[in-house]
C-alpha cells in the first residue's frame, strides 16, 4: 500500500514556505498580501464558485503569487455570480462578476500580477435590495 | 446543487453567518445511507424561526428575498426517501442532520468532498472546522486546529497549503474506499 499524505508532510510545506523570505515577512503584515475573497453562498456555489476558487488557488500556487484566498458570504450580487473581491496592497477592494475559469485566468494574469484593470468590475455604487 | 459536497459547503456558510467559531462536519456512510451532521456553536435559531427555515421564501438576509440553502438540501434528501432535521437553541448552536438513501436512483453523488473540505478549512482561517468521515472500512478526521498548529506561522489560506490539504484528504479517503461518484 502506498503511503498517504499526513500532517508530517505539511511540516515540509511549512518549512518550504518559511524559507521564502517574502512570505514570512508578509505573514506578519497580513495586509501586504494580495487578498482574494470568493463569494460562496447558495447562489455562488450553484454558479460554480467552487470551481472558480479551486482554479484560482491552483493557478496562484503555480505562479507562486503571494496571495491568500478566503471565502465570504453572499455579497448581494447574485445575478453576477460567481463574484470575487480582490484587494491589492494599499488599494481599494475591487469586485468582479461572472468569474468563470477563463475570467479567473484573465484576472490573475492582468489584475493580480500586474495591476492592470480588466472588464467585469461591479461598480461600488451598485445597490443591492437593501444594504445591511 | 449538483453534489452532496456542494450542499455541505453551502450549509456551512449558514453557520459562518451565524458567527460560529467551531463547526463539526461529520459524514457517516453505512448500510446504503449517508448521514451528514453539521454542528455549530453559532447564534442558533429561535423556535419560531425554526418553523420557517425550510421555506424557500424565508431568509434573514436583507440583500435578497429568498433563502434556498436548506430547502434545496431538504428536497434532495426527501427525494431519496431520506430526511432533513434541524435542531437549534438560541445562543447555543445548531445541528443539521441530512440523511440520504444512497441506493435511490435520485441520490446525488457525494462529489469531490476533499475539495469542499479543503476550501472550507483554508478559506475560513478564523474558524475551527473539524471534519470526520467514517464508513465500514474505517475513518478519517482532520481539523483546522491541528493544521494551523503545524503550519504556524504560515497562514492557512496560502494557496500551496490548500492544494496540499486537498490531496491529503483525497488520499486518506481513497484509502478507506470512499466512493466519490
Amino acid at each position: 500500500m502506498t503511503k498517504v499524505k499526513s500532517l508530517e508532510d505539511l511540516k515540509k510545506i511549512r518549512d518550504e514556505l518559511q524559507a521564502k523570505v517574502s512570505l514570512r515577512e508578509k505573514a506578519e503584515h497580513y495586509e501586504q498580501l494580495i487578498q482574494v475573497k470568493v463569494s460562496m453562498a447558495t447562489c455562488g456555489i450553484a454558479s460554480g464558485a467552487k470551481e472558480t476558487m479551486e482554479y484560482m488557488i491552483n493557478e496562484l500556487d503555480n505562479k507562486a503569487v503571494d496571495a491568500v484566498v478566503s471565502q465570504t458570504g453572499c455579497m448581494g450580487y447574485c445575478y453576477a455570480e460567481p463574484t470575487i473581491e480582490i484587494t491589492r496592497q494599499g488599494e481599494e477592494p475591487v469586485v468582479f462578476g461572472y468569474v468563470d475559469i477563463e475570467k479567473a485566468q484573465e484576472i490573475i494574469d492582468k489584475y493580480i500580477i500586474s495591476g492592470e484593470m480588466v472588464d467585469g468590475i461591479i461598480p461600488v455604487n451598485y445597490k443591492t435590495l437593501k444594504d445591511d | 446543487m449538483r453534489t452532496i459536497s456542494e450542499h455541505i459547503m453551502d450549509i456551512v456558510q449558514n453557520s459562518i453567518r451565524a458567527h460560529a467559531k467551531n463547526i463539526l462536519i461529520e459524514i457517516n456512510a453505512k448500510n446504503q445511507t449517508l448521514n451528514i451532521r453539521i454542528e455549530d456553536d453559532g447564534n442558533g435559531i429561535d423556535e419560531q424561526m425554526l418553523q420557517s427555515v425550510k421555506d424557500p421564501f424565508f431568509t434573514t438576509r436583507t440583500t435578497r428575498k429568498v433563502g434556498l440553502g436548506l430547502p434545496l438540501l431538504k428536497q434532495n434528501t426527501v427525494q431519496t426517501g431520506g430526511y432533513l432535521n434541524v435542531k437549534s437553541k438560541k445562543n447555543v448552536g445548531t445541528v443539521i442532520n441530512a440523511v440520504f438513501n444512497t441506493d435511490s436512483i435520485d441520490c446525488l453523488p457525494l462529489g469531490d468532498i476533499y475539495t469542499s473540505i479543503a476550501l472550507l478549512i483554508t478559506g475560513n482561517p478564523r474558524l475551527n472546522i473539524d471534519f470526520k468521515y467514517s464508513n465500514g472500512s474505517g475513518n478519517f478526521k482532520v481539523s483546522s486546529e491541528e493544521i494551523k498548529k503545524t503550519l504556524n506561522p504560515i497562514s492557512i489560506n496560502t494557496p500551496k497549503v490548500s492544494v496540499f490539504l486537498k490531496e491529503l484528504i483525497k488520499e486518506n479517503l481513497e484509502n478507506i474506499n470512499v466512493d466519490f461518484c
